[in-house]
């Protein structure tokens, strides 16, 4: 699953500290953009034709390293770039010329206008670059629509200062304010190096990747944007959203072929009733999967499934094939520290120590049991929040007297969230908007039931079961109210 | 509501059944209003269980290309051309 790390006062404070995470390289080390040869195959992106058919256009890396020096010298001035580009190739483009260019990415969790103008008024001298997101007002914006080329016979691959501060990454948090995730060139590098050893068992045969993630989630970064920088994949250049779109691109890459995808994705294409291509490798994150479900699915693609666990702080750490062994492999980088019933996390390509947000149980020095999340924390398709926060908004809501947002019944199909309002007078919708104005759409609960008052004990609080009790109350006497 | 049409209607019943759009009907979908961002508030997770419920009731699978899918799911509207579209073809 990609967890969220707890917020404690050792969050980084912005870019000021930025100069902290630079203590464990040396400043006028180096290591090279992309370890890759010039003639290999780094992206292949579909083109429809006139039949409906995708025609595939491969990019070898002289090519792609133009395209990227070209973009470089045409981005506008600036310290950050938002990178909202929605289509994997253009992403992984901008993604590189922004590297080169001597700026950092900023990765939001999601393109909300809120979102954007928050960053742009964190960082000072951002621009956003794009290829057709919807912009907030009163932000320098590229527009990053054609691909323009250069001349590939004179390229050669880029060094890089490993001390470069290439991308921050934001948790999407339910707080207000999302928590920035500094990548150093020395943590992306050594990332890069670790996952093409966990992710593909350091096969160096040529093999074709398609991701159904977005490349700005870390998980998507590393597996589609990072790992065809380093090892010997060629990332397809779309991001297919619906079963028959992921099937039909599957079927037309080249084989080996390897999935990138989540539990969510894996359950409408198990769902679909379509024929699913047989291919070499799924990789899923974000959620631990159930083993009758992965059990399926690696029956379906006649190929192992791979779970990757990690969380946007450190990036991948963990994997396992769960058919196999229930038990998650930690990459040989990571150590592990029991702190005040907390794991912590480093290594040394890493900022600092990271406390990890789930509980786990070691079986020896590089084998866990992933036991859960702190009680807090709520994970909806890969983003992760925290309860308590809110149920801070919820309750700052104007007409809400009283609430509580809580994860619905095991009964219920939905993941979505549920909660139980007093607020006389309001509509579910108004009662939602303090929540609708700061947080994710995920985390917006789906279910929100009206109550006259909430069943708190003597103290205060609200046990599970009163809750659960008081929601199912509620609807059953709703249903039978409308059959 | 006068301005949706009959496929719009069904479509829109099926939008409020299979996202559990609690406090919604089906008639308070205005057609042209964004499902997205600062409309009905959904994302890529209902656009994803909306698919399969239409492969179900309809046999239709969805199909688009990535930069299309966000023009799809604008509205209840272009969502409706798009499966009228799709069953089509």
């Amino acid at each position: 699953m990609w967890a969220r790390v707890c917020k404690d006062k050792s969050e980084y404070s912005e870019i000021s500290c930025a100069s902290t995470t630079t203590t464990r390289v040396t400043k006028s080390a180096t290591k090279p953009l992309l370890a890759r040869a010039l003639d290999d195959y780094i992206a292949s992106t579909p083109q429809r034709s006139d039949s409906g058919a995708n025609h595939y256009q491969t990019v070898r890396v002289s090519e792609f390293l133009a395209q990227t020096n070209t973009l470089a010298n045409e981005l506008p001035d600036g310290s950050y770039a938002i990178n909202l580009c929605g289509n994997r190739y253009r992403f992984l483009v901008a993604f590189v010329a922004i590297i080169i260019r001597g700026q950092c990415n900023l990765l939001p969790a999601n393109k909300n206008k809120a979102t954007q103008s928050n960053l742009a008024q964190r960082y000072q001298s951002s621009y956003i670059i794009h290829d057709g997101a919807e912009i907030a007002p009163g932000i320098p914006v590229f527009e990053f629509d054609n691909i323009h080329h250069g001349d590939a016979n004179r390229t050669t691959i880029p060094e890089i200062p490993m001390d470069q501060l290439c991308a921050i990454s934001f948790t999407s948090g339910s707080t207000g304010q999302s928590k920035a995730n500094l990548k150093t060139w020395h943590t992306l590098y050594h990332g890069m190096d670790v996952n093409a050893r966990y992710y593909l068992d350091n096969k160096t045969t040529a093999q074709s990747l398609l991701a159904t993630v977005p490349s700005q989630h870390m998980y998507g970064l590393e597996s589609s944007i990072m790992l065809p920088m380093y090892a010997n994949v060629c990332v397809i250049g779309s991001q297919p959203l619906f079963p028959q779109d992921i099937c039909d691109t599957l079927a037309e890459m080249p084989a080996p072929r390897i999935l990138v995808t989540t539990p969510v994705h894996l359950r409408a294409l198990g769902e679909s009733k379509l024929e699913l291509p047989q291919i070499d490798l799924l990789l899923s994150a974000t959620a631990p999967l159930d083993p009758d479900m992965a059990r399926r699915m690696e029956a379906k693609f006649e190929c192992p499934l791979r779970e990757i666990y990690g969380c946007s702080e450190a990036g991948s750490i963990a994997r396992r094939q769960v058919t196999q062994d229930p038990e998650w492999e930690a990459f040989d980088v990571f150590r592990f520290r029991n702190s005040d019933s907390q794991v912590l996390l480093d290594a040394d390509h890493l900022p600092e120590q990271i406390p990890l947000q789930d509980v786990l149980e070691f079986s020896s020095a590089h084998r866990f049991h992933l036991l859960g999340r702190h009680e807090d924390m709520i994970n909806i398709a890969g983003k992760r929040g925290s309860l308590a926060e809110l149920n801070r908004l919820l309750l700052s809501t104007t007409g809400v007297v009283d609430g509580v947002i809580f994860e619905p019944p095991a009964d219920e199909v939905s993941e979505r969230l549920a909660a139980l309002v007093v607020a006389p007078g309001l509509t579910g919708r108004e009662a939602m908007n303090n929540l609708r104005d700061n947080v994710d759409a995920v985390f917006i609960p789906r279910r929100i039931v009206f109550v006259d008052s909430l069943p708190r004990s003597e103290t205060g609080k609200l046990p599970r079961d009163k809750i659960l009790t008081c929601y199912n109350n509620a609807r059953d006497s709703d249903l039978a109210s409308t059959t | 509501m006068p301005d949706q049409s009959p496929a719009e209607q069904q479509l829109a019943r099926l939008l409020v059944e299979t996202l559990n759009l609690e406090d919604m009907s089906a008639d308070d979908i205005a057609p042209e209003e964004p499902l997205f961002g600062d409309g009905l508030g959904l994302d890529s997770i209902d656009a994803l269980e909306l698919a399969l419920a239409i492969s179900q009731k309809h046999g239709v699978q969805l199909r688009a290309e990535d930069e299309q899918t966000r023009e799809v799911f604008f509205s209840l509207r272009t969502l409706s051309q798009f499966i009228e579209q799709n069953r089509a073809s």
